[in-house]
């Protein structure tokens, strides 16, 4: 520092504190912003609707419900069109994949015998029917998922209400 | 002039190499904005009937239930009270929408008549599509006003536990 000085005499040291205070910041921010998401962001053709609840997600059991597919766990399990058109309320192919994750996660088990990790989050677009959502819930408590979340896009109420008159 | 000489000194000795640093805090800050997500989920937790028949906390049966029925054109609110229920108030669809303000507001009166109910069921027809559920669903959770000469938004909670079920 003291060369450069001395080489060109008249240059201004650049005074980097507050430059430095605010890189600072955004770290912090970014490191922040981004410990608290638990539910993994769905791919892009799945729009989630807005809500203004401010429930946090948990981590559990992931099932995608885009216009096309439905995903068990990132896997493609059944087609959205088969499910709107089938007759009975039960998705097998949901079920038997839900009962294997079940069988497949060594769960501890509370002192009635149940097993805590009964979650399952459902991201689905929100243009779906919901003639599907209510067959998927009905195949995921079948499957011995009784607590079900469904997945929403936080909309932190920035847009004000209608006014009151 | 001594002093002067004196305070350039000074400052000389409190330089710090900050140069290193900066590149570590432009690289993470990089790294973090490629890798952040803006828009943040949050969940609807649903009660399931199922779900409450087996706590076993409550001994008596609630008295009274409130129901809101979600139709193609319409949102109905019923009350079921010993044994009977009626259809208390009916919000058409406006347009394309529901009307969900008036909808909050008549719901938070039902609050305020039974204070201690909590829980409230949404019936659903087939054919609605899930984005209306959910807006429904946070209506009957909670309304937004905003008093007046008051930028900030207030949420009042109404029925926390909401379930759901087949439009009758």
């Amino acid at each position: 520092m003291k060369r450069m000085r001395r080489n060109k005499p008249g240059t201004i040291p650049l005074s980097l504190t507050s430059l430095m205070d605010v890189f600072t910041n955004l770290v912090f921010f970014l490191l922040l912003s981004q410990g608290v998401a638990n539910v993994d962001e769905p791919p892009k053709e799945i729009k989630l609707p807005d809500s203004y609840v401010d429930v946090k997600g948990r981590a559990s059991v992931n099932i995608l419900v885009s216009n096309e597919l439905i995903s068990v766990q990132g896997e493609p399990t059944a087609t959205t069109a088969d499910v709107l058109n089938a007759q009975s309320d039960l998705i097998p192919a949901v079920r038997d994949k839900l009962l294997l994750i079940k069988r497949a996660s060594t769960g501890v088990l509370d002192k009635d015998g149940n097993d805590p990790n009964q979650e399952v989050t459902i991201l689905a677009h929100s243009q779906i029917p919901f003639k599907v959502m209510k067959k998927l819930m009905m195949t995921c408590t079948t499957a011995g998922y009784t607590k079900i979340s469904l997945a929403v896009r936080e909309n932190s109420g920035v847009t004000a209400p209608p006014k009151r008159n | 002039m001594p002093s002067g000489l004196h305070r350039r000194k000074k400052h000389e000795n409190h330089d710090l190499e900050l140069t290193t640093f900066l590149n570590l805090l432009v690289v993470l800050i990089s790294f973090l904005l490629v890798t952040s997500v803006f828009s943040r989920i949050a969940i609807q937790e649903l009660k399931l009937p199922t779900a409450a028949g087996a706590g076993g906390a409550i001994d008596t049966p609630p008295q009274v239930t409130i129901e809101v029925i979600l139709r193609k054109n319409a949102v109905e609110v019923s009350l079921s009270k010993d044994g009977k229920s009626n259809i208390v108030a009916s919000y058409p669809k406006s347009g394309d929408k529901y009307d969900l303000q008036k909808l909050s507001e008549y719901l938070l009166g039902l609050k305020n008549q039974y204070k201690d109910k909590n829980d409230a069921t949404l019936l659903i027809e087939p054919d609605i599509v899930y984005e209306d559920v959910i807006h429904v669903m946070d209506a009957m959770k909670m309304t937004r006003i905003s008093p007046p000469g008051d930028v900030a938004v207030q949420k009042i909670p109404i029925f926390s536990d909401v379930s759901l079920g087949d439009a009758p």
